[in-house]
């Protein structure tokens, strides 16, 4: 179970690699494998499925597999607290009780078993303990991801603390404590795994939205005209082939230039994500939307039928946008206009579309107390009679 | 020649054929499996000799008595007919040879069968039962286990022979399959490790859904996390692991669960597919038949309790030969429609779909039976979880990011997601605490992108945004996780790079942020670049007063010409003047400006 769970974050740590190109990602695979190592090691599965055929190793790996995790270990905290900052001379302890613990590993090789465990023994105790008292001091110093360390770190150390008292025989031998271990140690790879998850979190994110920017919007996150188009082509399509009930909607913040001119470019950036968060509570999951232009937005909801279920969604959105912004003072609030046209009812060329919907915005006075507004159909006219009497 | 000379020479022919044949084939039933020390495990294979009872069995007794009607022969590779109230008896011959262990086992992986008992001579007429299968309490089992599972104890070397009792309520084919108890216990690790690890793997799936419910409250997460707990006792039930674990002593329970998880698993995969893929918007219809299917889980889930289990079963194949096709259709027509989820969904439940039609195909008898399909079902599972994830990240990943954005704002930029300008100030006041008292090296940077009004007046807005993203991109790559930056104003911004000491390591940095400025943004076109100014302070030379540091900056990067050669600047130290004889006298009220002073 233990083992499953490990390899998965193991995965996923990949294809987050895979998708952010972040090299600590990568490192946080090997360190999600090299606990799922030890803690297989420890309980005696390594030694049953991968070494059989050696049983030197297998005997040695029980001591080396967790110097080797717990070394990784305190180098893996070291990156994610960055000590090097502001604690320069603890960071270089640190780095040397880490490099000492994977060094520790080469007196199994140079030196007797009994000397070699007896060193193993202690790097470990002083690296268990150097990494709790680091984390101490993140969590002290405010950083955000201390709580998540600590829960990572507090339950190993007293696992640790236990097993040397054992072997000290200061406590009595208890054989579910190497369970309770294996379970701490597997359990802080998930805890450092979303610690490092929260500590990169903003960067990745900027960096994919900028990754994206062909086909999405650097502000809002929704689609750019060109990709759009596409889109209200297919519904066009799918309108006239199908008559499958599709509604095209333009919205515009008509106060934005206001805002900008007085509370500046990055409140009115603020006004236009809260106008996104309104935009997506009218649309479901997969209809498209679009910034259009500075202040509009341009969305395609499929499966309206009628006039009166558009108006009933648009007008929750209008209402949204009369509650004041939170976090701005003075009160600022969001003045939505709407004009829209049901494809199937009235299938104007996606070419002209958005054009059309635009005029209509363009007519519709700041003051209004009608919002939303329809595109309509050309009215049919009647044919002059003088083509059809020079035609016969 | 006469004719009846010839039709006798003709029978008398077929006569001796059919000898011949039914002697070979009971050779063949009679013939001893050996057991040497050779073989360790292996599937018992050929012809095996067996005896179908329709009516109330004899018992062990009345089957090992040498005047009882004779076993049949009959291929192993080949279902049994078996049916409700029938009883397969199956004899096994076994010939340790002096080489070979005592400790045998035998065991079946069929997790569903009905019932299965082992018979072993103990002597003076006696016979040593081990019972198992599902209409017995796992808790009864004499070797409690994921299925059937018998130890076999050869004492003595020359010929055994062990009786196999079976019941299942529907045809079945019988691995038999046979390993020393060493390499059984091998085995048996092998496959705890195996399923531990798929067990994990959907721990993590409804790990992840709940904590996306967590996060959202939305119901259709709680729904989503029903489904990952649905599938993982689906998946469970099916390697025999709920039996052994969840109800172990519930015979009824466990006999049924074999026949209504499976539909129950299926049921919530059509709504849960129809709710993800939104497929009510372009395929009502379909969406529609998905929806009345996946709620049909239910009453065909109990007809199996209601009706002869014989025609539950094949109610219930008919289900799931329907179910996963439905599902691969509305993957499959929703991706062509672009949804991006329905990418991840078809990848997940394709090859979950073909293993179970190759099941379905088992029971029709379109095509031979292989019993490890069961587990390529369960493998197929496993290959869903990652994928599962995938989906239920992609389908909500840029509004769930646009709502984190939105509720970061009091300390975050909109657009950029840097520091907000309140925040940096407070940034910079603890570094310039910490350079006074400590003496810790940092500097203080602001950096402006000088061409960014024309880019906003030559492109429009949506441009001018892109560009502040990629300059926000840019100035991460010189910043390390920890050094806060923040945007102070449209096309400013500003940042704490702590432990820089001196100008040279500084400005390296800078440059390259400048340098990759004049590298043309990608997409745009005619070509664009980010012209950066830089203005810095190193706080090892001089610490300015918290309050104006960042207008002294800003004074510094307004004084750079826009057309200079030198776009990096340090704000200098004032140079130390010499006092007047008349301030000697008097006490200055001015704060120290060096470090450590």
């Amino acid at each position: 179970l233990v083992i499953g769970t490990l390899l998965t974050l193991a995965v996923l740590s990949v294809i987050r690699h895979y998708e952010h190109k972040n090299p600590f990602d990568l490192k946080a695979a090997w360190y999600g494998l090299l606990v799922a190592m030890s803690v297989a090691q420890v309980n005696g599965v390594l030694n049953a499925v991968l070494w059989t055929a050696w049983p030197t190793w297998a005997d040695y790996a029980n001591s080396i597999l967790p110097l080797l995790t717990v070394g990784t270990s305190l180098l893996f905290v070291r990156k994610l607290y960055a000590l090097s900052t502001h604690f320069h001379r603890y960071d270089k302890t640190l780095v040397l009780i880490a490099w000492g613990t994977l060094g520790a590993v080469v007196g199994y090789v140079l030196l007797g078993r009994d000397v070699a465990d007896r060193i193993g023994t202690a790097a470990l105790l002083a690296a268990t303990s150097v990494g709790l008292l680091v984390t101490v001091m993140s969590w002290r110093g405010g950083s955000t991801i201390g709580t998540w360390l600590m829960l990572a770190y507090v339950p190993q150390c007293v696992c640790l603390m236990w097993l040397v008292a054992e072997a000290f025989d200061l406590v009595t031998n208890r054989w579910e404590m190497r369970y309770f271990m294996s379970l701490s140690v597997a359990l802080s790879v998930p805890t450092l795994m979303y610690a490092l998850s929260r500590a990169t979190h903003d960067r990745k994110e900027v960096a994919l939205r900028a990754g994206q920017l062909p086909t999405q919007d650097a502000l809002t996150g929704l689609l750019t005209a060109q990709a759009f188009q596409s889109h209200v082509q297919d519904a066009y399509q799918r309108a006239i082939d199908t008559r499958e009930p599709v509604a095209l909607v333009l919205v515009s913040v008509i106060n934005l230039e206001r805002i900008r001119a007085t509370m500046g470019d990055t409140t009115a950036e603020q006004c236009m994500l809260r106008a996104v968060i309104k935009l997506h509570r009218i649309l479901r999951d997969v209809d498209p939307a679009a910034r259009i232009g500075t202040e509009r937005f341009a969305m395609v909801l499929e499966g309206v039928t009628s006039r009166q279920a558009l108006t009933e969604r648009l007008v929750k959105l209008v209402a949204s946008g009369l509650v004041p912004l939170q976090g701005l003072e003075p009160e600022v609030t969001l003045q939505f206009q709407a004009a829209c046209v049901l494809l199937h009812d009235n299938p104007v060329p996606p070419e002209r579309v958005l054009e059309d919907l635009s005029g209509v915005l363009a007519g519709i006075s700041p003051r209004t107390r009608r919002p939303i507004r329809f595109l309509e159909p050309v009215p049919t006219q009647a044919a002059p009679l003088s083509p059809t009497l020079e035609v016969a | 020649m006469s004719l009846p000379t010839t039709l006798r020479r003709w029978l008398s022919l077929g006569w001796l054929l059919w000898g011949l044949t039914a002697g070979i084939a009971q050779a063949q039933v009679d013939a001893p499996i050996p057991l040497d020390g050779s073989i360790t495990s292996l599937q018992i294979s050929g012809t095996l000799a067996v005896r179908m009872e329709s009516d109330p069995s004899i018992g062990i007794g009345g089957i090992s008595k040498p005047t009882s009607p004779g076993f049949a022969p009959h291929a192993a590779e080949q279902q049994f007919a078996l049916r409700d109230g029938h009883t397969l008896w199956v004899r096994l011959r076994l010939q340790r040879a002096p080489d070979a262990p005592a400790d045998w086992t035998l065991h079946l992986p069929l997790p569903y069968l009905d019932y299965a008992a082992l018979y072993q001579p103990k002597g003076k007429g006696s016979w040593d039962k081990q019972l198992a299968g599902d209409t017995t309490a796992v808790a009864q089992w004499t070797h409690p286990a994921l299925y059937p599972d018998f130890t076999i104890s050869l004492p003595e070397t020359g010929l055994h022979e062990v009786y196999l009792e079976v019941r299942n309520f529907k045809p079945v084919m019988l691995p038999l399959h046979l390993s020393t108890q060493t390499v059984r216990d091998r085995q048996l690790e092998l496959e705890n490790l195996g399923l531990g690890t798929l067990m994990g793997m959907l721990l993590m799936l409804i790990g992840g859904c709940t904590i996306h419910y967590l996060q959202s409250r939305s119901t259709a997460d709680g729904w989503y996390t029903g489904y990952a707990v649905l599938m993982a006792v689906v998946t469970t039930n099916a390697c025999g692991l709920s039996g052994m674990w969840l109800w172990p002593t519930s015979p009824l329970w466990s006999n049924y669960a074999h026949m209504a998880l499976p539909v129950l698993g299926v049921g919530g995969t059509l709504l849960f597919v129809r709710h993800l893929s939104s497929l009510d918007v372009g395929y009502p219809r379909l969406a529609k038949t998905l929806y009345a299917c996946g709620l049909a889980a239910m009453p065909i889930g109990l007809l199996t309790a209601a009706i002869e289990r014989q025609t539950a079963d094949y109610v219930n194949t008919v289900y799931l030969t329907a179910g996963p096709i439905l599902i691969v259709v509305a993957t499959l027509l929703t991706w062509r429609r672009g949804y991006a989820v329905s990418k991840w969904l078809f990848m997940a439940y394709l090859p979950q779909a073909l293993a179970m039609l190759v099941l379905v195909a088992q029971m029709w008898h379109l095509i031979p039976d292989w019993w490890q399909s069961r587990y390529l079902l369960v493998l197929a599972i496993a290959v869903t979880v990652p994928l599962l994830q995938q989906a239920l990240h992609a389908r909500i990943r840029e509004r769930r990011e646009a709502q984190e954005r939105a509720k970061a704002l009091p300390t975050q930029d909109a657009l950029t997601g840097l520091l907000t300008a309140p925040l940096l100030q407070q940034q910079v006041e603890h570094a310039l605490a910490r350079a006074r008292h400590d003496g810790e090296p940092s500097a203080i940077v602001l950096v402006d992108v000088v061409n960014f009004k024309f880019l906003r007046e030559s492109y429009g807005d949506a441009v001018a945004e892109q560009c502040l993203l990629r300059a926000a991109v840019k100035l991460h790559r010189v910043l390390r996780d920890v050094d806060p930056a923040g945007r102070l104003d449209s096309a400013r911004f500003g940042m704490v790079l702590d432990g820089v000491h001196d100008r040279q390591a500084l400005t390296e940095r800078m440059v390259r942020l400048i340098a990759s400025g004049l590298i043309p943004l990608p997409g745009l076109k005619p070509e664009v670049t980010l012209q950066f100014h830089v203005a810095c302070v190193l706080l090892s030379e001089v610490i300015p007063h918290p309050q104006t540091i960042l207008e002294e900056l800003g004074n510094v990067l307004e004084g750079i010409s826009p057309r200079t050669r030198r776009p990096i600047r340090f704000l200098e130290p004032a140079t130390t003047q010499p006092a007047s004889l008349s301030s000697m006298h008097g006490t200055s009220g001015e704060m120290p400006t060096q470090p450590n002073a």
